[in-house]
This record gives C-alpha cells, structure tokens and sequence, in this order.
C-alpha cells in the first residue's frame, strides 16, 4: 500500500496517525472519539466556518453546488463531463506540464518531506483506474471530530466564487487570461487542465506582485513565488477532481469511513498543522485552506481573501502565522484553484462531496510545493544528485556534504551557519545573484556533461545487465520485453557455453600432446581437423580453402591480430608505451605446433595481407626477421604462391589475379623496405638461405609472387656486396657462404630455368582477364601495358641472379634461357612490323620488351636493339 | 516467470547446448531442409552448421545443395532444430 | 574460440566472398564487407543471380553490383562460395 516509498508499516508517531487509525477501524467500526487524537481542540478550531456545510447542516448544497467553476470565462459552458476527462491524469498533467518539471518536482517533495497522513495514493488522479485504496480514512480521522465547532462560518462554494470573481474583475485580470492560464480551452487539452505550476512562474504574474513578497525568507527566491493573482485560476484543477470523486469507481471504504465529512475536511488538519511547526512537512490542505479560510473569516466572507492579500503585498499576517514558509504561495495556489472551481450540474451526495473534499485535499498537497523550488533550485539539486553519481571528487562535489560539514564545523546550525550553508548553495549552485563566480552557464554546461555521462553510464549499467542478469532470466517461454530494441533482435535463449570451453582446455591439451611428441602423428579427430587446413602444400588451393576448421581458426586469428593492432594504434596515439607481446602472440610466428605456421596462413587471406604493413609497425627488428625467416622458409605453403604459380593455377581468374597484385603491392613492399632499410648482410643471406633450404625453389621460381621474392633477395645481397660506400667491408666469411648460398640457389634452378617463363597459354589468358572491361575502367594507362604480358619481372630475376653469379653461371643462363632471349626479340621485331596494332602501342611495347631484356643482357655485358644482339660498349 | 517456465527454459537451452557438435537437422520455415554439424547456435536460433546438406522437407526428396565451408543459418527463419 | 556464436563465425568472413542466399530463390555472392545483428548485409563485386521459370524451364540471369545493401530479414543462410 506504500506508495512513494512511504513505508505505511514505519511506526512513526508524528507521522502515522492516519495509518494507525486505519488499523483500528479494521477491528470495528469507527470510533472518532477513540482515534480523534487531540485534532480539533485548538483554538483555531473556531475557524471551521464550513463545518456546516461540510457534515450536512448547510442549508444550501443544492443541486447547484459551485465549485468555483462559474467565472463566466471560457469554462462555463463547457460540459462538466469533460472535466472528468481533463481531470484524470494528475501525472499527465506533469508530463506536459513546464520542462523544469516543477509539478514533478512538487509531488516529489511531498512524497519525501510529507508525513504519511494522507498520502495514500489516489490512483484517480494519478492513473485512470478506479480508486481502490481505503485511503480517505486517513483523512477522515481528524477532520471528524471537529465538524460541531463551527457552522456559523460556512461559506459556501459559490460565495467563494463569487467574491473570487469580484475579485478577478476588480484585479483587472482578463477571464480570457485567466481561463487560458489555469483551464484547458478544449476538451482535449489534458495536460493543461492542471497547470498549476506553470502559472506559478508566469512572469507576467510576477511582476504584477512587484515586491509583493520582500520579506520573505531568503530561501524562496523571487522566482519562486507563485503569483497571487494567478490564484483565482489555479484552483481549476480542482474541478476536475470533483468530477472524478463523484464516478461510480469510488471505493466503499469511502463511504464508510467519513459519511458526514464534507467540504470542510482539510480544516482539522490545516489548524493543526502550523503548529507542528513543520516546514515543509505541511500538509497541503492547511495550506491550501488554512489561510483563506481564516482570512475570509477575519474579512466577514464579503470580500475574497485571498485578492486582499495579493494587493496588499502578501499573504496576510494571519496566514503568515499559521504556515510562515510557504504562506504567501500556498494561499495563492489555493485561491487560484478555489476560484476556477466550476458549477456542479448534479446534485452531491454527502458522500461524493466529501470525496470531493478528499480529493480536493490531495490535490493540495501534492500542488502545494509545486512553488517552492525555483528551476534553478531544482537543476541545483538534480545536479548534485547526478554529480553524487559521476564525480571523481565525491567530497568536494557532494553539497549535502559541504553543508554537513559546515554543520558539523559549527555545531549548532545557527545565523552564522545559515550564511555558509547559504554561499555553499549560492556558490555550488551558480546563483545568478549570489553566486561568488557567477557560473551559471557554466553550472548549466556541467549540468549537461554530467547528465551526458550519467546517461552513458546508464547506458553501460543495462548491457552489463543484459549479460548477466537479464539474459539468463529469458527464454523461450518468458521473454523480457524490455530488453527488445532496436539495437538487436530478440533473443530467445541463452545458450550455456561451458560446453565450449570445455572444448578450448581440451584442444589446448591436444596442442600440448602435440608438441610433446614432437612430430609424432596424433589420430585426434580435432587435432587432425585443425592440421590438416594448413596443408597447403598440396596444390589444390580449393580443398585448402574449404577445410573449415583451419580456415575458421585463421580468420579468428586475424579478427584478434586486427583488435590487437587496432589497440596498440590507440596506444600509439594516446603517448601510451608500446608493448606488442599481445600482438606478437596473435601472429603465431613463434608457434611450431602446426604443420604451417598459423602466420603463413594469415598470408593466405587478403585481409591478412591487408594488415600487414600496421603490423609490422609495432615489431622490433628482431621480430620483423623472424617473421620473415619464417615467411621464406614455409614460402611454398604461402597460398598465393600456389595461386600465382602457372603450373598449380594454369587458369587464374579476376579476383585471383587481384589477390596476387594486392600481395605484391602490399607485402613485397614490407619486404623489400626492411631489406633496403635494416638488413645486414648476413641477415639477407640468412632470409634466402631459408628460402633454398626449406623449398621447391623451382617451383617457387614459376610463381610470379616467389620469383619476385627470390629476386628481391638476391639483388639486396648483390647491392649490399657492390656497395663501397659502405662502412663496413665485407668479410671473407660472409662472402664465402654468401657464394656458398648462391650456388645451392643456383643448382635448384639449374635446368629448369626457363620454366620461370609461364606458357603462353597463361599469359595471354592473364592479359585477357587483365584487360577485361572491369580493369579497363580503372586506369587508362594500365590498359595499354595490360595488353601484353609483362615480363619484367622475369627479366630482373634473371639480372639479379646473373649479376651475382660467376661467367659459369651466366653462360648456364644463357644456355638454358636462350630460346627465351631471341623469342623475345623476335616478338618485338614482329611488333614493329605488325600493322594491326596501333602503331604507337606496338613501339611502346616493343621498347618496353628490349628494355626488360636488356636489364638482363646488360649484366653480361651484352645489349639487344632492332632485332641483333651486341656488346655493350 | 513461474519456475516451472524456467525449468522449461533451462532445458531448452541445455538442449541446444548439448547438441553442439553433434549432427543436426534444421527446418526453415520455407521447407528447406539442413542437415550437418552443428558448429554453434545462439540466443537467437542462428545457427552454424559445418558440412550442411541442403533438402526440401525431407532428406529422401535429394539432394539439393552440399557446402562445403561453414553455412549460417539465420535464426528468423529456423522452424526446428533436432538431432539427427 | 569455440565459444563463438553464428555471428561471430559470420564475422570471419569480412573482406572474404560469401554466397547469400535469400528468401524467394534469391542468391547473392559478394565479398562480405559488413553486417550486424538482424543479418543487414553489405557486399561488394556482388552478383546476384535471379531464376526464373519460363515455360516452364528454369532460367537464371545475374546481376552485378559494385556495393549492394542487402536488408536482413529475407537472408535465411551464409556460407563461403562453392569454388
């Protein structure tokens, strides 16, 4: 039955009247007398003027009863039943009430300062369901006792209104105003229909009272004073209340409990209250009624009371003794409501009225603060409330604290601490009058940044929950509809996933068994499976491709060599200090427990090849070598040789022949700017001697991709020989096992040199494809050398192995190759003289041709032009 | 939820857990038919099969697809899933 | 590793060449280049191949795109191209 976190079991003496009266009434009938409780024996009891009318004895409720609704504005002749729709929604109203949320605000106060009196929720006002809770017991309980003491006093409904309406007139305020500020014009309008708030702050209003309210405590800022004027509209919400009372849906209980109570409930409760002395605690319908009630006693009931006070500056001295705070704003809104009541078309029962009279007093409680607190005041504590949430410095950002230790600092909470406390909130909070750094906007800007990062903790607190506690709750046949959204699809099942890692421990025991034995062959089902997808020796790249198992556990490492990669990027750029052991690690270069290097299989995928050169950012030179020792050495299981090689891909398609342009481009550059770079010597001749040692050279050597490796290699070391700028001269050692490699290079290519040359068959389906439609659009230049095969890089194969060779291996060379040479000038020659070609295609090309065969006759000495072949002199 | 719907749940899911790895048959709504090696399935009836065959309603009606890679199955579209 | 989700094994397959096969007979194969949760997929070089029945014989054509932007809820599968 709490509501608003209200603990109705808290036994609370101050607070806990209405409840414990509640109890009582349970066992038996209602014994006023027993749970009376000393309300009604002060002296102000003598202000219940409308206790008549409240238990009955008024003679005038009639069918007619105004409830303040006949101002002859906009409102008079709309249908009392659309009250009843305006009227529902007290929480609506919020909603679409001001953005700083005052009305939020204001029913928020009460919730937390209140006592528990009557606050039972009436569900009427806050949803559209039917009141089902015994709540106006509460209320009944000490409103009862008093309804004897004064029915001399009544004033009825539509006396207020009329003098409320004299009031109006003589305030010179427009009913059309006035309707628009505290009715709804239209049926449909909801949200307006309680407005209360809003008015409070209309600044027009505001000025109209001046300096209405000097001497008020400082703790109500200017602002924050609801106008008085405004008082005859601000009581429309009350209508709608009424209407509400008088629906069928009302509980029993109701009934029951207060038959007798009438309008005049609130009075009980307003006397006592004051004297509480409890600030904010008030309930609202001492506020509300309290002071009215009191002021149009001492004014007869001929002149409204509260339009008196609003001319005279403030509340009147009367009410400002009951309820100093708030006086003048509770007066106000309560006049406000009062006075927009609208005519009751139906006769009231005793019963409905004293609903009403409930209702009515709920209204004013929950409205009753609507004022108190500036926007200022609230984006002040909303901040500090969200700073309590976010902030690094919990101390210094926590007002409550600051307060509390100026409390604490003074003992006492006297004058003086008043004052600190007092530039504690200025300060904290930017006043834009008191605020020693007059930082309101910059107040607001952190207001919004913390509000941002609020949000985005918020944000991260529900994925986490999602995960863990949401997730594991859904299922098939209990779904969460909160944690459907946009984002993502629903999920229907959370799949547990301990079976998965069990699989991980088990294939890392596999991996462990593995390299115990040490070569040794493992039957495993899934050892097998993960091996054998780095077969890429065999020769049918497509079997390779579709072992899923190592194609799967490749890609995952590349999905974990890019986040690596990605993360020490992002340390790059903060100034972090680099560590690439993770990364290292994700490589696979040091791991021998595969048949091929998982690293060689990364090759095989472009996005591999793609990564490549980031990766190599964040390797030492120590790395970087051994990355590469291991390249070279398991080169023949690299994929794109296999795929670039004329005697395993004889029919390349496009998108092969995209693959290998894309490896060329990006990793033969990697490889040849380490080698040009940082490269010793040895460390060359150490990169080839992998190759040769762990090979098919020759059949490396018929791939474009690993002739150009082997030519890159052996030309650095030819430089780095011819190179006699440099500081250090070769040592005998290194060139006797550089001739050493050499020769072991040259005897695996020997007599099978001309195989370097792909058949014609294959390079002229490479053109065709090459200079398909698609590569045509690409580059207009690339277009012209596509229509022919180039040859070049074999030619620079040649040159760089004749260079480094002896006259022996040179005249090997030229043995073997021999038919290659004169076919090429040939060809050439037949270019010149060919008449289907363009002409100047066909001499480019011709050029092109003896450029690249020159390259290598160069070496020797020796120079091809217009069909012969001379020295070079 | 009611613990009963739970246990349901929970079952469900240690269903479809304990069935990875195994061989499946998994129903489209369209009538599609897959059989293969279930590599993992989520929250969502995604589900991965590895050596999937592809048939209409029933493996006796032929065969009308063999993939060799992994196949993701979208999980809008599962009907069933059960061991086959 | 093997506690990954369909999805994740989907995510392998960026930059590579998938086949998509999509509700009402519809094929595409392209290489994959992103996708999320509901199977939204973009594919590059993509091909799609459309069949049709024309007097009652079974024919296909194709159809080429540079980029294409496939709406999820009519993928039903996602593998690797047959070679």
């Amino acid at each position: 039955m709490s509501f608003f976190g209200f603990d109705p079991t808290k036994p609370d003496s101050g607070r806990g009247s209405g409840r414990r009266q509640r109890d009582k009434k349970a066992e038996k009938p209602l014994d006023f007398e027993e749970t009376y409780q000393g309300f009604g024996e002060h002296d102000q009891e003598e202000d219940d003027y409308l206790n008549d009318e409240t238990f009955g004895n008024a003679t005038e409720l009639g069918t007619d009863f105004d409830f303040g609704y006949g101002k002859g504005s906009l409102e008079s002749d709309v249908a009392p039943k659309s009250y009843a729709d305006h009227g529902r929604s007290y929480a609506s109203a919020a909603v679409a009430g001001p953005p700083s949320g005052q009305t939020g605000y204001g029913a928020a106060a009460v919730q937390g300062l209140d006592d528990g009196l009557d606050f039972k929720p009436m569900e009427s006002l806050w949803t559209n369901q039917p009141m089902s809770m015994p709540m106006p017991q509460q209320f009944q309980q000490p409103q009862l006792p008093q309804h004897p003491q004064h029915p001399q006093q009544v004033l009825s409904m539509e006396q207020l209104e009329r003098q409320q309406r004299q009031q109006q007139q003589q305030m010179g305020i427009p009913a059309q105003q006035q309707g628009f500020v505290g009715m709804p014009p239209q049926q449909d309008m909801k949200p307006m229909g309680y407005g209360y708030s809003p008015q409070g702050y209309m600044p027009q209003i505001h000025q109209m009272q001046g300096g209405g309210f000097p001497n008020q405590p400082q703790s109500f800022p200017p602002q924050a004073v609801p106008p008085q004027n405004m008082g005859t509209h601000q009581y429309q919400p009350m209508p709608l209340m009424f209407n509400r009372q008088m629906e069928p849906h009302q509980h029993p209980q109701q009934q029951v409990a207060s038959p007798p109570s009438n309008q005049q409930q609130h009075l009980p409760v307003q006397q006592q209250l004051p004297q509480q002395s409890i600030p904010i605690g008030l309930s609202p319908q001492a506020q509300e009624l309290g002071p009215q009630q009191q002021q149009q006693q001492s004014q007869q009931g001929s002149n409204f009371p509260v339009q008196m006070d609003s001319t005279r500056n403030s509340a009147s001295p009367r009410s400002q003794a009951l309820s100093p705070p708030h006086t003048p704003r509770d007066s106000n809104s309560r006049n406000g409501r009062r006075g927009s009541m609208r005519r009751q078309q139906e006769p009231l029962t005793e019963e409905e009225h004293k609903r009403l009279q409930i209702r009515q007093a709920k209204v004013d409680k929950i409205l009753r603060h609507s004022g108190v607190m500036t926007p200022r005041d609230k984006d002040f504590i909303t901040r500090y409330q969200l700073s309590q949430i976010v902030t690094d410095d919990p101390y210094n950002e926590d007002f409550y604290f600051q307060v509390y230790k100026i409390i604490q600092r003074g003992g006492v909470v006297g004058e003086s601490n008043k004052g600190l406390i007092a530039r504690a909130y200025l300060e904290h909070s930017g006043h834009r009058l008191g605020g020693r750094y007059k930082r309101a906007d910059v107040a607001l800007q952190r207001m919004q940044s913390q509000v941002e990062k609020a949000v985005t903790v918020a944000k991260e607190r529900p994925q986490k929950n999602k995960e863990n506690f949401d997730g594991a709750k859904e299922g098939v046949l209990g779904k969460i509809s909160s944690t459907m959204n946009s984002k993502a699809p629903r999920r229907q099942l959370q799949i547990p996933t301990q079976k998965s890692e069990d699989d991980e421990s088990n294939a890392a025991a596999i991996d462990e068994v593995v390299e115990s034995l040490n070569g040794v062959e493992l039957s495993s089902a899934s050892k097998a499976r993960r091996r054998s997808s780095y077969a890429f020796r065999t020769m049918d790249q497509s079997a390779v491709l579709c072992r899923s198992g190592g194609r799967k556990f490749v890609l995952s490492l590349i999905e974990s060599v890019y986040s690596e990669v990605l993360e020490l990027e992002a340390q790059l750029r903060s100034g972090k200090s680099i560590d690439n052991k993770a990364l290292w690690d994700a490589l696979h270069v040091a791991d021998d427990s595969y048949e091929v290097s998982p690293f060689i299989s990364i090759l095989s995928f472009d996005k591999g090849v793609k990564i490549m050169p980031r990766i190599l950012n964040f390797l030492d030179k120590a790395q970087k070598l051994r990355l590469l020792t291991l390249f070279f050495s398991e080169l023949s299981h690299l994929n794109i040789i296999v795929t670039s090689s004329y005697k395993t891909n004889p029919h390349p398609t496009d998108v092969q022949l995209k693959k290998i342009e894309l490896f060329q481009s990006v990793f033969l550059k990697i490889i040849v700017s380490f080698l040009s770079s940082s490269a010793e010597f040895l460390e060359v001749i150490s990169l080839l001697l992998a190759l040769i040692k762990d090979n098919n050279v020759s059949f490396i050597s018929t791939s474009k991709i690993g002739l150009n490796l082997i030519t890159v290699l052996i030309s650095r070391a030819a430089l780095i020989k011819q190179d006699i700028n440099r500081g250090t001269v070769l040592s005998s050692s290194e060139i006797s096992t550089w001739n050493e490699i050499y020769d072991k290079l040259f005897t695996a290519l020997e007599t099978r040199l001309a195989l370097v040359f792909p058949p014609e068959e294959y390079t002229n389906r490479v053109v065709a494809i090459s200079s398909s439609p698609s590569l045509l659009s690409a580059n207009g230049e690339q277009t012209a050398k596509n229509h022919y095969y180039d040859h070049s890089y074999i030619w620079q194969f040649f040159a760089s192995l004749a260079l480094s060779g002896k006259l022996n291996h040179q005249r090997v060379i030229i043995d073997e190759i021999r038919d290659e040479i004169f076919g090429t000038i040939s060809k050439a020659e037949e270019l010149a003289k060919s008449t289907t070609v363009d002409e100047q295609v066909a001499l480019y090309q011709r050029d092109k041709m003896y450029q690249d065969l020159n390259l290598f006759l160069n070496v020797m000495g020796l120079v091809a032009r217009d069909g012969e072949i001379t020295e070079l002199k | 939820m009611s613990s009963a719907t739970e246990s349901t749940t929970k079952a469900s899911e240690q269903f479809l857990s304990n069935i990875i790895g195994k061989s499946v048959s998994v129903k489209l709504h369209s009538g599609m038919l897959f059989q293969g090696t279930l590599e993992s399935i989520d929250g969502f009836m995604n589900i991965a099969l590895n050596n999937a065959t592809e048939h209409y309603e029933t493996a006796e009606n032929g065969l009308l697809h063999r993939y060799d890679g992994d196949v993701f199955v979208r999980g809008t579209q599962v009907l069933y899933i059960s061991e086959a | 590793m093997s506690s990954e989700t369909p999805l994740d094994l989907l995510k392998l397959n960026l930059d590579e060449r998938v086949y998509v096969k999509l509700r009402g007979a519809r094929e595409l194969t392209g290489t994959l280049q992103a996708f999320d949760s509901h199977c939204n997929i973009v594919l590059s070089d993509a091909t799609e191949t459309i069949y049709e029945l024309v007097d009652g014989e079974l024919k296909s054509r194709t159809k080429d795109s540079e980029m294409i932007f496939v709406r999820g809820d009519t993928v039903t599968l996602v593998t690797t191209p047959a070679e």
